[in-house]
């Protein structure tokens, strides 16, 4: 494993794509937790603590920082589809590396890339709630979203992956990973709540639903007029299934494509 | 002398297009073996199916005796087609890229010793993307050399190159040559091979025509040069004659097989008494390139 991750790590290290997205994604959140607040505080000026003290911290931070994946995503398109564009992705094969080593290098990158932004999530969630609380009481409470945060940041990048593995041109990836995540927000838009709950993308992406939303949702006795009538363990099931789906795919078209 | 290689009736078909056809051969271990064809032949297909990058449909092939292991690759060297590297990493970074595939260990020292070997010392920390065609070149038969692999694969190594830069990779694989390494390599540079390889095979549309030692194939053979002052009356001439087969004109001479028991002296008598006078008529040993004609025009 540390052999792959080396690898992988020696060409995204001088990657300047990389490194762009990279600090677009690290201020981005940041950013976003800072513009809310000053919107915010000047309408609630006591709200402050109350979004970003725990508990609520922990899913605030992740929601937002989730806004931001696409961005991560995009790294894994960008680079993984230079990888055939550059033909370096043959010249490895020839080199000796297996389809299977191939196929794992990249899986260990998009985990590795989602520990790294989940570390960075709960940093930030630490840092809004010292600076907006003045401590940290309470910070176990909601802890659950670091977890369903990494799986989804997990989730995201593994189906970056996998278009960027069928389509294996990075202009054309790109713009079709954009293009079904708005097919697919748009398809649960015409479709009953019950069908829409389980696509795939909505399904990941609302493992970390909007903050203070829940309360709302529990005090609505019909959930078919909601849009989250899943629990988070249920989207964790099926979001499973989802990933090892389309992990399943990517490692079939490795297998059999020609490179 | 071990089988460093052994294809068994390997086929292969990119849709209709039939590009490979039963093709059975064997690479010994010190050999220099000569991949020879016209465009679309099957050789740089036959390549990537060996080295893993192209999947057959049928037949079989074999490695050091390890059948098709992927480990096999470990020991072998290869550019197929272009150099393929990062373009914004240096010389030396790319190396170390292909150090950690072959899970090599002290790569440091290996490769200097390839960068210098191919004449790279000065550009190395350069960016690939910044490297001439032949520094390219140069830099793929480093990446092959880097983990002193028993066997060498070049596709085209000489591809795009100028005169100078042909001669620096011939030399550079004839050099590679006496370390006692199997080379495989596939150009259409006739010449280039004929002072390279010991061994050739000889493709077309995906068939084995011809194959074995340079010295099997060219077999002493010798064919007739001739030149008089009208080509054009020379050509229809020899057109005319029962025995003798014109097999090549370069615009001044021409080159002519004769049939059993003829020799040069029946063609001249021949042509003499159909009003031909030849300026020319020497006796050559036939090239690779003579042979290879000879059997793709067949």
């Amino acid at each position: 494993m540390m052999r792959l991750l080396k690898i992988e790590w020696a060409k995204l290290a001088a990657y300047r794509p990389f490194w762009i997205l990279l600090m677009f994604y690290l201020a981005a959140a940041p950013l976003l937790i800072l513009f809310v607040h000053s919107i915010g505080i000047n309408i609630f000026p006591s709200a402050a603590a109350e979004i970003y003290g725990f508990p609520n911290g922990w899913l605030v931070s992740a929601y937002m920082s989730s806004w931001f994946q696409i961005l991560l995503g995009m790294i894994i398109v960008i680079f993984a589809t230079n990888e055939f564009g550059a033909k370096t992705a043959r010249q490895h094969i020839i080199d000796g590396v297996t389809r299977n080593e191939f196929f794992l290098g990249k899986v260990y990158m998009i985990a590795a890339i989602s520990i790294f932004s989940t570390l960075y999530m709960s940093v930030i969630a630490i840092i809004a709630s010292l600076i907006y609380t003045g401590g940290l009481s309470n910070i176990g409470d909601g802890i659950e979203y670091v977890p369903i945060f990494l799986f989804q940041t997990f989730g995201y990048l593994t189906i970056a992956l996998l278009f960027s593995l069928l389509v294996r041109s990075s202009g054309y990836a790109i713009l079709i990973f954009l293009c079904v995540i708005f097919a697919e927000w748009l398809f649960r838009q015409f479709v009953p709540n019950y069908i829409a709950g389980f696509s795939p993308i909505g399904m990941i992406a609302r493992l970390t639903p909007i903050p203070f939303m829940q309360d709302f949702i529990d005090g609505i006795s019909d959930s078919e007029s909601i849009p989250y009538p899943l629990t988070i363990a249920e989207r964790f099931t099926y979001g499973t299934a989802y990933i090892a789906g389309f992990l399943g795919l990517a490692y079939m078209n490795v297998q059999r494509k020609d490179f | 002398m071990s089988t460093v290689l052994k294809i068994d009736a390997l086929d292969k078909s990119y849709g209709r297009v039939h590009a490979l056809k039963q093709l059975s051969l064997e690479v010994n271990a010190g050999e220099v073996f000569g991949f020879l064809g016209p465009n679309g032949s099957g050789k740089t297909t036959t390549l990537a199916i060996l080295l893993g990058i192209v999947k057959k449909d049928r037949g079989s092939f074999s490695w050091f005796g390890n059948g098709e292991d992927d480990a096999n690759r470990m020991n072998i060297g290869a550019l197929l087609e272009t150099p393929n590297f990062y373009p914004y990493l240096s010389a030396y970074q790319n190396l170390k890229i292909a150090a950690l595939i072959k899970k090599m260990d002290n790569y440091d020292s290996a490769i200097n010793r390839v960068i210098e070997r191919v004449g790279l010392k000065d550009r190395a920390q350069d960016k690939f993307k910044t490297y001439s065609l032949g520094m390219k070149q140069r830099l793929a038969i480093a990446s092959a050399l880097l983990s002193d692999p028993d066997v060498l694969v070049l596709d085209e190594p000489t591809n795009g190159l100028d005169p100078q830069g042909i001669a620096d990779i011939r030399d550079l694989v004839a050099d590679i040559a006496k370390d006692g390494k199997t080379i495989i390599i596939a150009s259409h540079i006739l010449d280039e091979i004929e002072k390279i390889c010991s061994h050739v095979a000889i493709l077309r549309h995906g068939e084995l025509l011809n194959y074995g030692s340079l010295d099997h194939i060219l077999g002493g053979k010798t064919t007739t040069l001739i030149a008089s002052e009208n080509l054009k009356e020379l050509i229809q001439a020899v057109e005319a004659i029962e025995w003798a087969t014109m097999t090549r004109n370069t615009g001044k001479e021409l080159m002519v097989d004769l049939g059993n028991d003829k020799t040069p002296k029946d063609l001249n008598k021949a042509l003499f008494d159909k009003g031909i006078v030849l300026s020319e008529l020497r006796n050559d040993k036939k090239n690779l390139e003579s042979i290879f004609l000879e059997t793709v025009n067949q």
